[in-house]
């Protein structure tokens, strides 16, 4: 039970308790309605609801040949083809904006759509690729000697039932696109802005805490009806259609084969383009980012400060993380769901929303708004459910008995987690650690709330950097988005070389 | 009628079968009889058009349909693990093969694997046993030249294997059909089939009837493997 203490606290505190501030302000002040605001609030939100729909089309256009290719055919390059798709949607969201920035792309529309496709599309092709590569090659043979054309077995029959993938790709990249932050700050100016901006802009720029906690309560309200809606279809669908894991996956032959690879290099083409012009463009920026005495800051510091941010939120993540992931594996019934269920809201929520939630109640029982710990703490929070969701699988795999014969040789409950749990589960926590320091250097949301000047991250330098005009300062926010992904790259890259398998799903 | 000539299939890198002669007349219903890895599966699928054979070729009332696609030799083929759409109903099944507004032929269907009253239920709830008629009426429906019916009785238990090897030959010469059978149990071959043809190793070692093959078989192999 002690191992549920720790966490419950956490969550409690950090998460649950700001944001029930955060929906008692926004609801009281929902009522008072100041003239004027009701028609903003319906602008931004048509244009959150709207930009994620329009992005989440476009993302299943562009992505659609490549997950046609590697969803129905084995072939050279296939798992190099995987991974390089998956490279954008690491990224950082300031380096994915940085990128467009780079383009030339910025101030409109067109931009904001062209980065939500760029960084969504490894969702669609992962998702709905490794569905479609479970699929009985058997069920699209019988249709074809029944007198189904190719097309006819698509639609009638791939089509189908790829339906749960597809509509979980679907909710995915329609969440992340209804939530985007950092893309939609960095390239749509002050004329278009969802609600998560919106939200950043209330707070920091025009002080209005109660409005934004207001805009905070719709997103919210949005997105837990949106995530509701998507588990109970999951619920209803998914697991009826478990098919054989039938791993004849053809090669392609003849015409085919030239239709595979024109698929899979054209996409990669394409979205190597941003990133190759964020490389160009930050070339002979390096020497100024170390040199100069910059009115924005300090950009060593904020290295010094994103690295050791990082190593203290991913030591808390963990911690609480592998604690709840104890507590949860020993447990059965309703109690362990139900706070396996709760670890998880931190996931539905903004980045924005908790660190809108820092600003408004952590100030009991003790003003803690101007600590260091605040900015650490705000990512552990965010990187906390991801812990749990890679070490939980892990830790339930331990045969019990194990414990049990631990147990019997004398060796203590501390004992037996130490010298047998721990042990098994640290390829897994050492997954986690790699996410955990790639969520926190990239963390945008929540620390451009909580973040103060001496406290500046690498994305909010880059974003300082940004606002800034002159030539210069672009060079260097490119430049320092170029190290941030390279950071992230080699630790994703370092986390690949313990992961058992494919991730297929997010 | 079916002639396969000199068929050649290589999979994976891997010769599957060697120089295959099959011929199967109007209305003859012929059993594939050979232990499993022997290629039995891949002769099916190479008539169907599935896999593509490296050489020889297959050829229907004389014309040579080798490249054809599969979806136009208008070839049944019964998968050994049915292969039973689990998104549409046992009715939706049957009519995949017909025509739009052709529900009259679904029951018709049905009729002859005596399921009329399964057409609304989804496949996830049927037995072993109702899947193969399913599969059975599935691949009937649409009156294909040829049928081919893989391990037709495979999965199932003994004595619902005893009954379905009767029904499944009654129903297949009460359509006239020109068929082929693939299956590891000799004794289930005879009792459906009126000829047989035993693969080994990817190559067709002897035809005839049970009786003719146990009589004089042509090699050691055949003889230990028709005990």
């Amino acid at each position: 039970m002690a191992v549920a203490a720790v966490p419950t606290l956490f969550l409690g505190y950090f998460f649950l308790y700001p944001l029930s501030r955060i929906l008692a302000l926004g609801l009281s002040e929902l009522g008072v309605g100041a003239s004027g605001v009701e028609q903003r609030l319906l602008r931004v939100g048509w244009f959150t609801f709207w930009q994620a729909t329009v992005s989440t089309a476009l993302t299943f256009l562009v992505a659609a040949p490549m997950t046609w290719a590697v969803g129905r055919y084995e072939f050279r390059g296939r798992k190099l083809a995987m991974a390089l798709v998956t490279v954008p949607f690491v990224l950082p969201t300031v380096v994915v904006g940085t990128a467009f920035v780079a383009l030339g792309w910025r101030d409109s529309i067109g931009a904001i759509l062209a980065a939500h496709v760029f960084f969504n599309v490894a969702v669609v092709v992962r998702t709905v690729g490794s569905q479609w590569r479970r699929l009985d090659p058997d069920l699209l043979n019988a249709a074809a000697t029944l007198g189904a054309s190719p097309r006819q077995v698509m639609r009638r029959i791939t089509l189908p039932l790829l339906r749960p993938s597809l509509a979980a790709a679907a909710s995915i990249v329609f969440l992340f696109t209804f939530t985007s932050f950092g893309v939609v700050l960095i390239l749509g100016g002050y004329r278009f802005a969802t609600l998560e901006v919106e939200i950043y802009r209330q707070a920091i720029v025009l002080f209005d805490i109660p409005l934004a906690a207001v805009m905070a309560v719709i997103q919210l309200v949005g997105v837990s009806t949106a995530l509701y809606f998507y588990s109970r279809y999951q619920e209803r669908h998914s697991a009826s259609w478990e098919l054989s894991s039938d791993e004849s996956v053809p090669s392609p032959q003849g015409r085919t084969r030239v239709w595979v690879y024109v698929s899979v290099i054209a996409t990669l083409a394409i979205l190597a383009i941003p990133l190759a012009k964020l490389m160009q463009r930050s070339l002979g920026s390096y020497g100024s980012l170390f040199s100069s005495g910059l009115i924005v800051g300090n950009p060593t510091e904020a290295i010094r400060n994103s690295l050791l941010t990082a190593v203290v939120a991913t030591a808390i993540a963990l911690t609480v993380g592998v604690m709840a992931a104890t507590f949860v594996s020993h447990r059965s019934g309703a109690l362990s769901r139900w706070f396996d269920t709760t670890l998880m809201l931190p996931l539905g929520t903004s980045a924005v929303a908790v660190g809108l939630g820092f600003i408004v109640a952590l100030d009991w029982p003790i003003d803690l708004r101007a600590s260091l710990v605040l900015v650490p703490v705000a990512h552990a929070l965010i990187a906390t459910p991801f812990v749990v969701r890679i070490t939980l699988p892990a830790m339930r795999s331990i045969e019990p008995d194990l414990r049990h014969a631990a147990s019997t040789l004398g060796a203590s409950s501390w004992r037996v987690w130490r010298r047998i749990d721990l042990p098994l589960i640290s390829k897994a926590a050492l997954v986690a650690t790699g996410f955990s320091l790639v969520i926190s250097l990239g963390e945008f949301g929540a620390t451009s709330l909580v973040a103060r000047p001496n406290t500046a991250t690498i994305p909010t330098m880059i974003f300082r950097l940004l606002s800034r005009p002159g030539a210069g300062s672009f060079g260097m926010a490119m430049a320092l988005s170029v190290i941030l992904a390279a950071l992230t790259a080699g630790i994703i890259l370092w986390v690949d070389r313990f992961r058992a398998g494919d991730i297929g799903t997010f | 009628m079916l002639q396969v000539r000199d068929l050649d299939v290589i999979l994976g890198g891997k010769q599957i079968l060697t120089d295959v002669d099959l011929e199967v007349d109007d209305g003859e219903i012929v059993g594939i009889l050979g232990p499993s890895g022997s290629g039995k599966s891949t002769l099916l699928r190479a008539i169907a058009g599935i896999v593509h054979p490296s050489a020889g070729a297959i050829l229907w009332d004389g014309v040579d349909i080798t490249a054809l696609p599969t979806h136009r030799r208008r070839f049944g083929l019964m998968f050994q693990g049915f292969a039973l759409f689990p998104h549409l109903t046992v009715g939706g099944n049957v009519g995949f093969g017909l025509d739009h507004g052709s529900t009259g032929r679904v029951g018709e269907a049905l009729a002859w694997v005596g399921m009329e009253s399964f057409a609304d239920r989804t496949v996830d709830d049927l037995s072993g046993g109702e899947k193969q008629r399913v599969a059975l009426a599935r691949t009937l429906a649409p009156r294909p030249r040829l049928v081919m019916l893989d391990e037709p009785l495979g999965a199932l238990d003994r004595n619902l294997r005893e009954r379905l090897i009767t029904e499944t030959r009654t129903l297949l010469k009460d359509r006239k059909a020109t068929a082929i059978v693939v299956t590891h149990d000799s004794e289930e071959a005879d009792a459906i089939c009126d000829r047989l043809a035993l693969l080994n190793a990817g190559r067709i070692i002897q035809t005839g009837t049970l009786d003719q093959l146990v009589a004089n078989p042509r090699d050691q192999w055949v003889a230990d493997f028709l005990g």
